[in-house]
């Protein structure tokens, strides 16, 4: 019992904090607009962006489940408020090799190349706070 | 003589009494010196156990740095050091330099760098780590990212040959530490994600040409099986034992991977290690046992002819490769004395065997956390499996949730020891759940093959425990399967034990403390923190009269990410879940080998 109620309250934590993140949503357009619906400050997303989480399954290993990084790869939720989609599309594509390791490209690869628009705007949600790391709910199903 | 022991000396003597070549004779009198650390294991065994009692549970608490070397390179460091003679050996990560350095002044005698392709980086999943090398016949093996198996003379660091096991075009790559087995080097493969299909490879040391080559999957022919011959759970495993496990072609990008650590028992001349997991992680698309991959497997040493299998997941669907060490010990198992083969699975089943014929003799959870099967059954082998955690079942696009243990297993390769004073286990572990979600991917040679979304969190989450700790250091008891004391550790146990005659047990953690406990209870005696995440294993050796204790640090591989994922109200305050997520607040990168000894003389 007492574990639910700590569970419980990490919960409310939780959601506090993405409802302080919400503002940064109002500004411009998004490229997760119209695939994420909070209620209650839940978020829950539909297959376009279930898509792109799934693509992001190909680079978890290195940046990390939750694509906060790893000792060898970079955080991507840092990074993706530094780069813009043209930067991404591009490293994503052609790869790199940087001062950190090696960067690889996934122009062969159609389980990344197929999705690469919803996999950057997972990337981007998971970014700006709309979205918690791991599995999502389905709001179309 | 015994005390100061040249690297010359040591090696010309056991040359001596074995005659020529056999290098199994030569390596196994090296291990039974303890003054050496001669290969992985300490013994051909893979005890990872030591004779040597200078360090005791009496003293160690006095325990000081003797002095401490720099690779160099920064990427997580695996394996450990190895020391013959006068002489240490030591590893890196890729680019995989080899150091030779000289105990006396612990000045560098020679330094190996190979030229290996940067593209080899990124085809290997999870960090570029190296468990170590292997010697034998003056020769030092190494087993390269990049697959190339090099011998390097052992006095010069000179390159004797070279040989390349696979294509990293094609996702192979090398992680494991090779084992040398009387005239023969033994190494493996890895790319499991990559839709590799696994093999061990058997090279002369002579001259680098292939002795044997087994597949862990496909057609007899490539298996090295005797349909009648070869056995599990004591029947024969019959024709075409593999293909029948699988649709259609499938087999040819199985998996079954074999990165893991080789063990050899002399007087059975059989080699025993494990198979990674079947290609993709979406088991939907691939109905069958998926023979052989996850299975335990027992060749002789000569031909690579398969004795006995034993496949602990059939038809896996959370990724739990069956790689871990098999430790060979003579135990007490239900009032008798077997030669047994105890493995620590990533399934969260410790299993003993017999490892004469492969009859299964015990198979119990080691963390108590472990969901996705109730029991292993003992006549079929087979572990029955809880529906609500089938990936399989519960089918594509479906999120299983609560999954124990999480894909990194409740164990991943670093190696447990086997003291024979306690006749205890001393096994290192993840206390981790998963969820899993498999979907469909597309093949693609050379491209990662994984096919399932996953997210990981403490198993305190599951349990309701109320703990959030993600690692225990145990003791087991592998005649009757339980566990006689749990040491909880705030990371994943992810570093190598070592156990002693001084009855103390050793091992490192994630933040970086080098840690002694007391072999019998567990208790902690002494602790030290280095300068990085220890992922390494802890191996000793004596040099002039003295025993030292040498743990490579060096933070990275799968432990080193991020895995908190998933949990409700993923945020900061979360305790140490939120700093798990920042082990870079305890640790950064950075491999060093810190040596260990007593004070004074
Ligand atoms: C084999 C490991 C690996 C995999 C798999 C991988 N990455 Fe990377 N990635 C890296 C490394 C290493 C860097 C940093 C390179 C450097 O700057 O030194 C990086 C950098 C990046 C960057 C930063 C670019 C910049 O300009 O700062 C982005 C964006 C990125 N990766 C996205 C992805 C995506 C999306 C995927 C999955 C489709 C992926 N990565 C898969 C290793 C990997």
């Amino acid at each position: 019992m007492k574990t639910r109620a700590i569970w419980l309250a990490l919960t409310i934590i939780g959601l506090g904090v993405l409802f302080g993140l919400a503002p940064a949503r109002a500004n411009g357009p998004k490229p997760y607009d119209g695939h994420v619906q909070c209620e209650a400050n839940n978020c829950k997303i539909d297959l376009w962006l279930t898509r792109g989480f799934r693509a992001f399954s190909q680079c978890q290993v290195c940046h990390g489940l939750d694509a906060n990084g790893s000792s060898f790869a970079p955080s991507l939720v840092d990074t993706l408020k530094e780069i813009d989609q043209s930067r991404f599309m591009e490293v994503v594509v052609n790869g790199y090799k940087g001062q950190m390791g090696v960067m690889p490209g996934w122009n062969e690869n159609p389980n990344v190349m197929k999705h690469i628009d919803k996999l950057y705007a997972y990337l981007k949600a998971r970014s700006d706070g709309v979205l918690p790391a791991g599995k999502l709910q389905r709001y179309d199903r | 003589m015994k005390r100061s022991l040249t690297f010359v000396a040591a090696v010309a003597a056991t040359a001596m009494a074995s005659g020529i070549a056999n290098a199994n004779q030569e390596v196994m009198k090296l291990t039974q010196n303890p003054a050496n650390w001669a290969t992985w294991g300490g013994d051909y065994a893979g005890t990872r156990y030591s004779k040597l009692d200078q360090i005791n549970n009496k003293n160690v608490g006095d325990l000081q740095v003797a002095w401490t070397f720099s690779t160099g390179v920064l990427r997580g460091h695996e394996g450990g050091p190895m020391v013959i003679g006068d002489t240490l050996f030591v590893h890196t990560p890729f680019p995989n330099k080899v150091f030779s350095i000289n105990l006396a002044d612990q000045s560098i005698n020679w330094i190996y760098t190979p030229k290996q392709d940067p593209d080899v980086i990124p085809v290997m999943c999870c960090d570029t780590v190296n468990r170590g090398l292997a010697y034998a016949d003056g020769k030092i093996f190494l087993q390269q990212a990049d697959t190339n198996l090099v011998a390097l003379d052992a006095k010069t660091g000179k390159k004797v040959w070279s040989v390349t096991n696979g294509d990293p075009k094609k996702g192979m790559t090398n992680t494991n530490a090779p084992l040398v087995v009387k005239d023969k080097i033994v190494t493996g493969i890895s790319g499991g994600e990559f839709g590799v299909r696994g093999f061990a490879a058997a090279y002369n040391i002579k001259d680098g040409s292939l002795a044997w080559k087994c597949y862990s999957m496909g057609p007899d022919s490539d298996m090295c099986v005797d349909p009648m011959k070869t056995t599990a759970m004591g029947q024969p495993i019959g024709k075409d034992s593999s293909l029948k496990t699988w649709k259609g072609d499938q087999w040819k990008i199985g998996g079954g991977t074999t990165w893991g650590w080789f063990s050899y028992d002399p007087d059975l001349n059989l080699i025993y290690y494990g198979t990674g997991n079947p290609s993709t992680w979406n088991p939907v698309v691939r109905p069958g046992d998926n023979k052989w991959s996850m299975t335990i497997m027992a060749r002789d040493a000569d031909t690579g002819m398969a004795k006995w299998f034993y496949q602990m997941t059939p038809h896996d669907e959370w990724d739990y490769d069956g790689i871990n060490e098999m430790i060979l010990a003579d135990i007490d198992v239900g009032g008798s004395k077997r030669k047994a083969l105890v493995h620590f699975d990533r399934n969260g089943f410790g299993y003993t065997m017999d490892r004469v014929t492969g009859e299964l003799l015990v198979a119990e959870k080691y963390d108590p956390a472990v969901n996705w099967a109730t029991h292993v059954d003992m006549k079929t082998g087979r572990p029955q499996v809880v529906a609500k955690y089938s990936t399989d079942q519960n089918g594509e696009d479906v999120n299983t949730q609560n999954v124990c243990p999480a894909a990194l297993g409740s164990k991943d390769q670093q190696p447990a020891a086997f003291s024979p004073r306690t006749g205890l286990f001393y096994v290192p572990t993840n206390h981790v759940c998963m969820d899993y979600e498999p979907f469909r991917v597309e093949y693609v040679a050379g491209q990662p093959y994984v096919g399932a979304t996953l997210s990981m969190f403490p198993a305190g989450k599951v349990t309701g425990d109320g703990s959030t700790h993600l690692g225990n250091f145990i003791a087991w008891d592998a005649g009757t399967g339980k566990i006689v004391w749990s040491n909880a550790e705030p990371f994943s146990a992810w570093s190598g034990a070592l156990a002693t005659a001084g009855d103390v047990v050793l091992y490192g953690t994630l933040e970086g403390y080098l840690k002694a406990v007391d072999a019998k209870t567990g208790k902690e005696l002494y602790k030290f923190k280095t300068p990085s995440g220890i992922i390494g294993n802890v191996n000793t050796w004596e040099y002039n009269g003295k025993q030292y204790i040498g743990v490579l640090s060096g933070v990275g591989g799968w432990a080193g990410i991020g895995m908190a994922a998933g949990l409700e109200g993923d945020t900061e305050g979360l305790g140490a879940v939120g700093a798990y997520r920042a082990l870079s607040k305890y640790t950064q990168l950075g491999g060093v080998l810190t040596v260990f000894a007593l004070p004074g003389k």
